[in-house]
């Protein structure tokens, strides 16, 4: 039998989210394959700095936590075909700040991207939701 | 799983993005995923490299005239069999090698 959690602690659960992610968080998208999430990044980035989140990153709903402010947006400094993503406080990505890691690829993974991303471009994270796994 | 352990199951994340404008090599990296490059990459210039930044498709390119070998090169450059293989590919299609 499955194991069900009520809606208020689901919505807890994902609410912690934000509150780790603090109020200065990033998200950060790099080439290749997802190191382990505790380790430095690995590949190229596409947007040095990273795109600047919201200074509460996301909102929740019904166990859904759903990216502020999109589109989001940032200039590429790279041209790179997208492997992972990660979400992370603060804008020092080395491993010890990383709140989130996912894949990123085109046409699938966890961001689905229209295209490869080419230097000088405009990034733009149209959507972004995770769900908690009981929803 | 322990008897008194319970799975509550993985976090689902959805996501659409894209990239409009800017520039990319010639030819485009679309093919070669295991490549990158930017306007000035602080080892390869503006050069397309590996996207483990460990060697320029150019770098990789002249060393395949002496070593040919994919394992070989990828342990000379520190990256692994798969970029080199991509490298020398890139290498061919803009006609560096060949």
């Amino acid at each position: 039998m499955a194991t069900n959690l009520k809606d208020t602690v689901r919505a807890t659960m994902m609410g912690a989210i934000p509150t780790s992610c603090g109020a200065s968080s990033h998200l950060m998208i790099y080439s290749g394959s997802a190191p382990s999430k505790t380790a430095s990044p690995t590949g190229t980035s596409a947007i040095t700095a990273g795109i600047a989140l919201s200074s509460t990153m996301g909102t929740v709903a019904g166990g859904v936590l759903t990216l502020s402010g999109t589109p989001l947006n940032g200039t590429a400094t790279a041209s790179i075909t997208p492997g992972y993503y990660r979400v992370i406080d603060g804008s020092t990505d080395d491993g010890t700040h990383t709140q989130i890691q996912g894949s990123c690829a085109v046409g699938s993974g966890d961001i689905n991207f229209s295209s490869t991303i080419s230097s000088g471009g405009t990034v733009t994270i149209s959507s972004l939701t995770w769900t908690e796994g009981d929803a | 799983m322990a008897d008194a352990a319970i799975d509550l199951g993985s976090l689902k994340c959805i996501g659409t993005a894209d990239c409009i404008g800017g520039k990319h090599p010639d030819p485009p990296l679309d093919a070669f995923p295991l490549l990158a490059w930017m306007v000035s990459h602080p080892r390869h210039g503006s050069k397309v490299f590996t996207e483990d930044g460990a060697a320029s498709v150019e770098q990789i390119g002249l060393d395949a005239a002496t070593t040919p070998s994919y394992e070989a090169l990828a342990v000379k450059h520190g990256t692994t069999a798969e970029h080199v293989r991509q490298a020398i590919e890139y290498a061919l299609a803009a006609k560096f090698l060949g």
